[in-house]
């Protein structure tokens, strides 16, 4: 019944995807859209010219469920051409347009006849992942076919060169200004079309941090992912549907080997490997940086329903990723296929968030824009306990989950065949909000956190005839956060007999933080001789705090009511150096050189070595804490990987990388006023040092065909150590500096995942990882570090009800977490957060009318009750409230 | 369901858990006895009266402290110990109250967990009233109740005598300050003029608690820092030694209790017998 309940709902895909009224003479024509409700093992594009027969062009799939392909330039020709889209499962079915009515384009340009020459290459002209396609015709022979790495298939069938299109009787067309050269490319590049407009830009973000493969809850390897000797996750839009998530950590909670918590002020934490630091995880969107040059954190919480993919890399990725990428990297990659997509949902705690996404390509230039809009009252949860109980003031202890967020992202892209593709892009991101409970351990209701970021980045990108590459890509980047905390509620009298201790708005403090940073980077990707692909580049980048303020209405150690917000005396600011002139924390000059190499000798194997150098700015200081100016530190990352694939369907990896982490400004030159409420707070410390993480890493990922549908494993085993890691420990309770742990930290574990798919409205998935993490400088017997959990099993299941209905059902377990015991003090503030399970259900329609998904979720359905870890567990005793059940109603329309 | 769920995942990963032991003693003999606590007596560890009184483990401690310095060159004059030093909650279970009889090494050291090192310093006259005024700033004056005691206050050695006035204002509560006998005068004399030399745990001694009149000069050459050499020179270690060899090990009549009057509080707030 499911297997015919999953049939009909394919014969109700689509295929979204706009099409030009006309188009250049002979210049290929790029098809690409994206398929919606339905599975097909291949996708093609029927072309005719005008009264002739059709002929097939099969669309290559991309990524998630992007399809790309090209008309070749031959079939170009005047008066225009007609052409409509196949899906080819048990049966060929028309998914945009048909054979009766057609899309027809009108060719336009010079007509006179001249020789035919070879252009660009047939419209990927062989079957999916090197499958014999077994309705066409046998391939001709292709002398590059052995030459080109194995590719995988779906299920292990012998793979040919690519055939033909069915039919190709190529016209005389017009000669192209440069034969030689197009001939050429085709020839080096047989296995991509060209790299023309959009479709640079795309391959720009696939190969941005190497190459796309997928893994955890997706169901697809790329063909490139024979030679990354990592294994990341992707999560690609159809599978962040189907996950019952809205927003970008709920996805990364369901990605084996991560964890997300939530702190008192209300940030989303993610946990890679067991470890926890916002510092140490890299978080970009669209390649740039995402992370604040002060302290790390991430304004990256956005919602989901304009994002391509997220990309997970766990440890050190490829070298051309930048300093930051220490525990992991998170890429964030916004939809920019055709069309325009409007999207609106409700939710209980008055949830209202808004979405748009659009892109269309006119000529040469491509236009894309993304806007989020959100806004939430949030759930209201009961905190149980906090550092001022016991006092003779009642209050209201409740979290506040208030929030409103705009992010927008608008763009172009502009390609040309000698030039290549110039883009430019900008973001503006806005978010205000409360303090979940409050700044440290006392609810702050009043608490109010502002976060503005504007990002601009720029890129120039030249495919050279050989294959590869040339790139140079501009950024800038300016953050701005104030963050107005709320120490003790209104009306709160620090001594009771003592009226310049009362606070009629509460004891405040306000921090306003402004960073500003820019860059270049440039690149080349060369491929060599001896099946050597090269990629080397340089990277120069200066950041800035432009602003560091830190107000308080209280008087530092005697707690005075001090009147409005003005600055605390006695604060060194970050930017301040203590002797009148500027902090050397304050600016951070980073130059870079980084080069790897692809190398396969044999079809089987394939081995990447690469290398990065970085000289960092870094302040330095005198044994008593004073700074005494900056130096350029040097660092070195090499990584060392290696892929074997003993048949199709099965790829070994092994990767070692190591990378160098920073400190930041924030744990250089953290300050905090020195009254009652800050106790246990963490302070900057001058004499911190740099840290390096080795990352060693094995793994084995297996493919099985099951009928129409396929079986993904995935297991992958890895060991961390992080020397001198940059941590915080509270030995005394007052205001803690940053510390370096000497003996560094570590983290072993195993990662596995499995996802059988047998159509793209039917699948289940699961994944689990397990970790120990330990702080070598501890006590023997104080070494685990519990408070991240150390398993972690998430699963999900997708089952069509019928032509138009979907159930999503994704179930998340966390184990039991207690506190680390590092110092006395975490050893006394005991805690223990019993392992939680929480479950989303999730109700979707396939496209009614072709444009309209309706869609409603329920998330933590049985109301699981569950708390997040608290800095002060000894104060705030049950820990950080997390969200109750949810349910959320979203409409969507596309076109 | 969800409970079915959690039991699944938690049978099956259950052999992966680990977690550190917390309830490993902190020394290897945990059961030594190093003291009696007097016949008769209770020693209350819970924060008020810890950070808010006299407390017998606090008085103790520093009396170790003084007692350590003792028999070298330059012995000191008193010794402090701040309360947030004294704990309550131990490794596995919390003791707000000891009963009469028999303390521990074990225990001990679970009330005296910090480890840190003793150190001695000179201090002036100044720096010692200053001291003193910052330890009792916090204290909750009558007749409100004691809510959230600062670990600040110092519980003293026997040589000082102190008389803190908690209506008056903060930073001016200290009415009385004596030391072997001797009072100190306010605002205090440069160390040119009168000189003290007092030990505390290192953590004090660099500035810690808000003692920002004692930042440097523990590594100041001209105040003749030391660090305690008996014993490890580790504060509970310290304490423990100085209980052994001393008369309070002798019998359980013979044990230490407070001494109310170390420090005489006026107008302050009293914290109360807690529950355990």
């Amino acid at each position: 019944m499911v297997l015919a309940s999953t049939a009909f709902a394919q014969s109700r895909a689509t295929f979204v995807h706009t099409s030009p009224t006309e188009a250049p003479l002979s210049q290929s024509l790029v098809i690409e859209g994206s398929l919606a409700g339905g599975t097909f093992s291949k996708v093609y594009v029927r072309v005719r010219s005008a009264g002739g027969d059709y002929e097939d062009y099969q669309l290559e799939l991309q990524y998630g469920d992007l399809y790309r392909g090209s008309i070749p330039a031959a079939r170009m020709v005047p008066p225009g051409i007609e052409y409509y889209i196949e899906g080819a499962g048990p049966d060929r079915v028309a998914i945009f347009a048909s054979s009766s009515r057609p899309v027809r384009v009108t060719v336009v340009g010079d007509t006179s006849p001249e020789p035919f020459t070879v252009d660009a290459p047939a419209a990927k002209p062989k079957c999916k992942k090197g499958k014999k396609c077994k309705d066409e015709p046998a391939p001709a022979p292709d002398p590059k076919a052995k030459e080109k790495p194995v590719e995988w298939a779906d299920a292990p069938e012998k793979t040919e060169a690519p055939p033909p299109p069915r039919k190709d009787p190529p016209p005389p067309v017009k000669k192209e200004p440069a034969p030689a050269k197009k001939a050429q490319s085709v020839e080096a590049d047989s296995e991509k079309p060209p790299l023309t407009r959009k479709q640079a830009e795309l391959e720009e973000e696939l190969t941005l941090y190497g190459a796309e493969a997928t893994s955890g809850v997706a169901q697809r390897i790329d063909e490139s992912a024979r030679v990354v000797p990592q294994m990341p996750t992707v999560l690609n839009a159809l599978q962040l549907k189907q996950l019952g998530v809205r927003y970008v950590y709920e996805a990364l909670d369901l990605v084996p080997g991560l964890s997300v918590s939530r702190d008192v002020q209300g940030f989303y934490r993610v946990a890679m490997r067991g470890l926890r630091s916002e510092p140490e995880v890299l978080i970009t969107l669209n390649g740039q940086r995402l992370n604040n040059f002060y302290d790390g954190k991430s304004l990256a919480n956005l919602p989901i329903d304009n994002l391509e993919r997220i990309e997970v890399y766990r440890g050190p990725a490829s070298a051309d990723v930048g300093l930051g990428n220490v525990t992991g990297l998170i890429n964030l990659v916004t939809r920019r296929d055709a069309g325009v997509r409007v999207s609106g949902s409700a939710g209980l705690w008055e949830i209202f968030d808004g979405h748009l996404n659009a892109a269309g390509t006119f000529g040469a230039v491509t236009l894309f824009t993304d806007v989020d809009v959100a806004s939430q009252y949030g759930v209201r949860r009961p905190v149980a306990r906090d550092g001022l109980d016991g006092t003779v003031v009642t209050r209201s202890k409740i979290t506040n989950d208030k929030r409103f967020l705009v992010n927008a992202g608008a763009g172009a892209s502009i390609a040309t065949d000698a030039a290549g593709t110039f883009d430019a892009q900008a973001r503006f991101m806005y978010e205000t909000r409360a303090a979940l409970i409050g700044l440290f351990d006392v609810v702050g209701p009043d608490s109010k956190l502002d976060w503005t970021t504007v990002q601009a980045q720029a890129g120039w990108r030249l495919p050279l005839a050989d294959g590869g590459a040339i790139e140079v890509r501009a950024w800038f980047d300016q953050q701005n956060t104030k963050r107005l905390f709320q120490l003790a509620p209104d009306g709160w009298q620090i001594r009771p007999n003592d009226p310049t201790t009362l606070f009629p708005d509460g004891v405040l403090e306000q921090s306003a933080i402004g960073v500003r940073g820019f860059g270049v980077t440039g690149k080349g990707e060369f491929v060599l001789p001896l099946k050597n692909r090269l990629v080397a580049g340089v990277s120069v980048e200066q950041q800035s705090l432009f602003l560091a303020e830190v107000l308080a209405n209280s008087t530092p150690v005697t707690n005075v009511n001090a009147g409005d917000l003005k600055r605390p005396d006695g604060l060194r600011l970050p930017v301040e150096d203590g002797k009148g002139g500027r902090g050397p924390a304050a600016d951070r000059l980073s130059l870079g050189v980084f080069l790897y190499d692809t190398w396969t000798p044999v079809d089987v194997v394939s081995v990447q070595a690469g290398l990065r150098f970085d000289l960092t700015q870094l302040p330095t200081a005198d044994a008593t804490g004073a700074w005494t100016g900056a130096a350029m530190t040097p660092s070195v990352g090499p990584r060392l990987g290696l892929t074997v694939t003993p048949v199709r369907s099965l790829v070994l990896r092994g990767h070692y990388g190591r990378s160098f982490r920073t400190p930041t400004p924030q744990e250089y030159a953290e300050v905090v006023p020195n009254n009652d409420f800050n106790q246990g707070r963490f302070v900057g410390n001058p004499q911190l040092q740099g840290a390096y993480i080795d990352a060693v890493e094995a793994g084995a990922e297996y493919l099985q065909g099951v009928g129409e549908g396929k079986l993904r494993l995935k297991a992958n085993a890895f060991f961390e150590r992080i020397t001198n890691a940059v941590v915080q420990v509270d030995t005394s309770g007052n205001l803690v500096p940053y510390v370096n742990r000497v003996l560094g930290v570590q983290a072993v574990g195993v990662e596995g995942e499995a996802r059988l798919e047998l159509t793209s409205r039917l699948a289940v998935w699961v994944n689990a990882s397990w970790v120990r993490a330990e702080d070598l400088t501890a006590p023997t017997q104080s070494r685990i570090l519990t408070d991240v959990p150390q398993i972690r099993f998430n699963g999900g299941l997708s089952v069509p009800i019928g032509r138009w209905l979907n159930v999503d059902l994704v179930g998340r377990f966390a184990s039991e977490r207690r506190n680390n015991s590092r110092s006395v003090l975490e050893l006394i503030r005991r805690y223990t957060l019993p392992g939680n399970a929480t479950v989303s259900a999730q109700l979707r329609t396939e496209p009614l009318f072709d444009h309209l998904e309706l869609m409603l979720l329920g998330q933590n359905v049985f109301n699981y009750e569950y708390a997040d870890d608290a800095i002060r567990p000894d104060r705030v005793t049950g820990g950080v409230p997390r969200e109750t059940w949810m349910a959320f109603f979203q409409a969507k329309v596309g076109f | 369901m969800r409970s079915l769920l959690l039991a699944a995942c938690v049978a099956f990963g259950a052999g992966c858990l680990a977690y550190n032991d917390q309830c490993q003693p902190l020394v290897e003999n945990p059961n030594e006895r190093v003291a009696f606590i007097a016949k008769g007596t209770e020693v209350f560890l819970d924060r008020p009266n810890a950070r808010h009184g006299n407390n017998a483990i606090g008085q103790q401690a520093a009396d170790a402290f003084a007692w350590v310095f003792a028999s070298t060159d330059r012995p000191v004059d008193f010794a402090v110990v701040n309360g947030g030093s004294i704990r309550a909650e131990g490794l596995c279970v919390t003791r707000n109250i000891l009963k009469e009889g028999p303390l521990s090494n074990g225990v001990l050291h679970e009330i005296m967990l910090f480890e840190n090192p003793v150190q001695a310093v000179d201090l002036s006259e100044k720096e010692v009233v200053d001291l003193f005024e910052h330890s009792v700033e916090r204290l909750y004056a009558t007749p409100a109740a004691i809510a959230s005691p600062a670990g600040t206050f110092l519980q003293v050695s026997k040589e000082v005598s102190m008389t803190v006035d908690c209506s008056r204002p903060a930073l001016d509560r200290v009415t009385s300050l004596k030391i072997n006998g001797q009072a100190l005068a306010k605002p205090g004399r440069a160390i040119e003029l009168k000189k003290y030399r007092m030990a505390s745990s290192s953590f004090i001694i660099s500035g810690g608690d808000g003692y920002t009149m004692l930042v440097g000069k523990g590594t100041d050459p001209s105040r003749n820092p030391s660090n305690a050499q008996r014993a490890g020179g580790i504060d509970s270690n310290i304490a423990a030694a100085y209980l052994k060899q001393g008369e309070f090990n002798v019998t359980v009549e013979a044990g230490f209790k407070v001494e109310p009057s170390r420090v005489v509080f006026v107008n302050c707030a009293q914290p109360t017998r807690p529950s355990n």
